[in-house]
């Protein structure tokens, strides 16, 4: 982009350099990779999950619901959160016994990926996001 | 009054007879010129310090100064962004990659512009807004184009603007697409443009 500059009289006054900038309006992909729909309770389940983006932020992995009255344990994986993962999806697992007992029930795995990228000029990143809903309880 | 080679008697008398019927003492005149140093005559040299106290009579002073000039021709205006995308033009690298440096940080907050790792550089999205210092009396319009030089086209969206009662507007260009430069108390944070 350029600023041009004239007076009100409307001579030419000049211009700024042309300014580079890198737009990027595309959004993160988010995929969780699963074996099936319905698991053994007190199993650990472990699939794959993948998370990228040309300008990769962060992502988080959660269980839902995780409330006092439906716990759950948290998914957890290797990779770092500001770390984006293989093309082909990295490892995370899901321990239905530990710390709690989670209850045969349906769960929710949600997979939140950003960028990095600056949104509308202020703090905060594009968001992709995948849940995968399990059986009812 | 007096010019050199015309000092003779015949011509000082003259003079002081002009002076004389303008009610002027020329005698007296001469002899202030003559008497431009004080009495030092009791002065003597002790020691050497600044006392205001024990300052001697004096005429005239003397004071220096430095002074620098910057190079350009005197008011000169010279078009400038200030903020792109909430960033300062400083912290992003408009010259190649059109990303923020590592480090950077938005201009309003102060927070880094990638608060998981701010080693990393950021790219821009959705709505970019422009910032620049107005000008007042002058008018401004913004062009943007890719990188490869296509697309070119003219930044016409009117511009949403705070004034310093807190009253939101949207500020609308003119023919040709130019925008007058509002003064910073209708324009409180100095917005120029929506990319």
């Amino acid at each position: 982009m350029r600023l041009e500059l004239i007076t009100f009289g409307e001579p030419f006054q000049g211009s700024t350099p042309w300014y580079r900038i890198q737009m990027d309006n595309t959004a993160p992909s988010a995929t969780i990779i699963v074996d099936g729909d319905e698991y053994t309770p007190g199993v650990t389940i472990t699939v794959e999950f993948v998370a990228r983006d040309l300008h990769f932020g962060h992502f988080g992995l959660s269980t839902l619901p995780n409330t006092i009255t439906t716990p759950s344990n948290q998914p957890s994986t290797a990779t770092p959160s500001n770390t984006e993962t293989s093309l082909s999806g990295d490892a995370w697992s899901l321990n239905t016994a530990s710390p709690i007992n989670m209850r045969p029930c349906g769960y929710v795995i949600h997979l939140e990926v950003y960028d990095n990228t600056i949104v509308n000029s202020v703090p905060g990143h594009t968001m992709g996001t995948l849940t995968m809903p399990a059986s009812a309880c | 009054m007096l010019k050199s080679g015309a000092l003779k008697p015949p011509a000082v008398a003259a003079k002081i007879e002009e002076w004389k019927a303008v009610g002027l003492d020329f005698q007296a005149a001469l002899a202030t010129l003559e008497d431009t140093s004080g009495d030092v005559s009791y002065e003597q040299l002790d020691c050497l310090g600044l006392d205001y106290n024990r300052e001697v009579p004096y005429w005239g002073n003397r004071l220096d100064a430095h002074v620098q000039i910057r190079p350009g021709t005197p008011g000169e205006i010279v078009p400038k962004i200030g903020a792109i995308g909430g960033v300062g033009l400083a912290y992003i690298d408009t010259a190649f990659t059109g990303m923020t440096y590592p480090g950077a940080v938005f201009g309003f907050y102060s927070t880094p512009t990638d608060p998981y790792d701010n080693t990393r550089m950021c790219a821009f999205g959705s709505l970019v807004t422009v910032q620049a210092a107005p000008y007042f009396g002058y008018k401004y319009r913004i062009w943007v184009q890719k990188a490869n030089g296509a697309s070119l086209q003219l930044l016409t969206d009117p511009v949403c603007v705070i004034d310093s009662g807190g009253n939101g507007s949207y500020h609308f260009p003119n023919l040709g697409g130019f925008f007058t430069y509002l003064d910073v108390s209708q324009n409180i944070n100095s917005m120029v443009a929506n990319a």
